[in-house]
């Protein structure tokens, strides 16, 4: 057993090169939205379809997307949406979890159990009550309507506990001996000490709100709040055959995305394993 | 007097009246937009709601539920979808971890993200893309496809082509977040075990199947529970390649709701659609929160 440390480390290379291939599949999407949008039409509608990169490289599909889809309204309707969301989720996830991570209260238990009910049941469920509730108290068609039913805090306060709690509570009983208020407590030691599980906690709020197609199809009718996920599907409607067209307002429509979540990859390899693993 | 109210000194209790204050946003979201919502879906499912009027109806929507074909079909082929989705979200993730383990971070975590990519992006932009593939005329991979079963195949025609097409494509937009919960959790196992079985001369099939496996169960079964009630949950992927259709051999219990309710204007029909839906998951979700509060008992 020399440079082996552990037999899990065998490499087997039938298996990676099969797991390869698989991403290579997963990519194929991604690399046709890509570069058929750079194409003109009847290129990538013959059969076989001409896909290789920058040949008859053309702006075209761009040009007709900008004239006939407005791209920037929608794109920054989805940020406003999806950055609220991500924030608002945030101050809820942590104020709440750290009720529950450092301080006793009677009806702990019920609380914390009705948190892990909602993060087992998702809210699409409740797709008809909620548009109901929300149509009952005038909060269609409006983005503060859509950001208020959009929240959906139980994954952030189950997070934000399992982070707090493992914060040593030394640190809150010396800041109240220094006079430390409870209000203090939280934001001076807990708010500003718990920021990784804020960005873990926005990042992945900001991605499920930007891609809430269902909920956001239904809240906002008015053309001028549409979405990037609403236009998206509208656009494939109107355009239907304009194929190539189609892909360059997906690949605008995904590149920042992609973007992002690269900037951030590490939140995702923290925040995906809450909940399965216990840490 | 209950024993449990004893414990509090008056600083405590003044601490814990601040503690109502820090749970209040959350208390207050989750009471106007689950509980209420919940309460009222489950109202609204004994009534005739359309948009401006209610009349309390019993069970009759019910009734109506279980004698509609669309229910059936819908109920069937989201079962359907989630015979598939499952099992590749359970294993597929489990098999790349498993493999990418041997590898340094550079491979490893490129792996992670490239997997990843696919559940970051708009499900909008990915479906786009897609159906210019899979088009029945002019995709070229349905085209291909022709060569293969003749000329007149059509995948989107019938559900038993229709749906592992949309199942596969489906599986695979989520395989990142499994991958990086099952590497975590090998990472977890201490590497003594593997040292120990391979002095005892274990093969390394006898590694997988013995050591790592059984460990990694409580996680396989997590992945499971929430790769069963994310399968119920089916709607954007089917909803914009085949609207469901044909003659909702493809559609899922989300999108029968969908369109009950704002194709048909029957809001009273799809709320007890939901009650339904909502049963059927917390059947799963009880499972899994039995089996995690066991496991968080030191807590």
């Amino acid at each position: 057993m020399k440079n082996n440390k552990y037999s899990r480390n065998y490499v087997s290379i039938p298996s990676t090169i099969l797991v390869i291939l698989l991403l290579v599949w997963v990519m194929v999407p991604f690399y046709i939205m890509f570069f058929a949008s750079f194409k003109p039409n009847f290129s990538i509608l013959r059969l076989p379809p001409d896909l290789v990169p920058l040949k008859d490289f053309t702006l075209v599909n761009y040009k007709a997307v900008f004239e006939r889809a407005d791209v920037f309204l929608w794109m920054k309707n989805s940020f406003i949406i999806s950055v609220s969301v991500a924030l608002a989720t945030a101050f809820i996830a942590v104020t709440a979890g750290y009720a529950f991570a450092k301080i006793k209260f009677p009806g702990k238990n019920v609380f914390f159990a009705l948190v892990m009910a909602t993060l087992m049941m998702p809210k699409q469920m409740l797709l008809i009550p909620n548009y109901l509730v929300a149509y009952n108290l005038h909060l269609q068609d409006s983005f503060h309507g859509v950001i208020l039913t959009t929240i959906a805090p139980a994954f952030g306060v189950f997070l934000s506990r399992q982070y707090i709690t493992s914060l040593p509570s030394t640190l809150f009983d010396a800041a109240e001996i220094d006079g430390c208020s409870e209000l203090g407590k939280f934001f001076r030691v807990a708010l500003p000490l718990s920021l990784p599980a804020v960005g873990t906690i926005s990042i992945f709020a900001f991605f499920t709100s930007f891609n809430d197609y269902l909920w956001q199809l239904i809240m906002l009718s008015n053309k001028k709040l549409m979405t990037m996920p609403v236009g998206l599907s509208f656009f494939g409607q109107t355009m239907h055959n304009n194929r190539a067209a189609q892909l360059a307002l997906s690949s605008i429509g995904t590149i920042p995305l992609i973007l992002i979540f690269i900037a951030c990859q590490k939140f995702f390899i923290k925040g995906a394993t809450v909940g399965a693993v216990k840490g | 007097m209950n024993p449990k109210k004893q414990k509090y000194t008056p600083r405590e209790r003044y601490k814990a009246r601040w503690a109502y204050v820090f749970l209040a946003p959350w208390l207050l979201m989750f009471l106007i937009f689950y509980a209420y919502p919940l309460i009222y879906g489950t109202i609204v499912s004994f009534t005739n709601y359309t948009i401006g009027s209610m009349k309390w109806i019993g069970l009759e929507n019910y009734r109506t539920i279980f004698t509609d074909y669309r229910f059936w079909r819908s109920l069937r082929a989201t079962i359907f979808y989630m015979l598939i989705v499952m099992p590749l979200q359970v294993f597929v993730p489990l098999w790349i971890a498993n493999t990418i383990q041997a590898y340094k971070r550079g491979f490893n975590t490129a792996v992670k993200l490239v997997a990843y990519i696919p559940g970051v992006t708009c499900s909008v932009a990915l479906v786009l893309a897609w159906r210019f593939m899979l088009d029945p005329n002019i995709g070229f991979v349905t085209s291909f496809l022709k060569k293969i079963f003749g000329a007149r195949f059509s995948p989107f025609n019938t559900a038993s082509t229709a749906i592992p097409i949309i199942a596969v494509l489906i599986a695979f937009t989520n395989l990142g977040a499994t991958l990086i919960i099952y590497s975590a959790a090998l990472n977890a196992i201490p590497a003594d075990y593997y040292e120990a079985a391979e002095l005892d001369g274990a093969t390394r099939w006898d590694q997988l199947t013995k050591i790592t496996i059984p460990l990694l169960q409580p996680t396989i079964v997590y992945v499971f529970i929430t790769s069963t009630i994310g399968a119920l949950q089916i709607f954007v992927i089917p909803q914009l390649m085949t609207q469901g259709g044909p003659n909702f051999m493809t559609s899922t219990v989300l999108l029968l709701i969908y369109s009950a309710a704002f194709g048909d204007n029957k809001f009273g029909y799809a709320s007890a659609l939901g009650v339904i839906l909502f049963l059927i998951t917390a059947i799963f979700a009880l499972i899994q929160f039995r089996i995690t509060r066991r496991e968080t008992v030191e807590y």
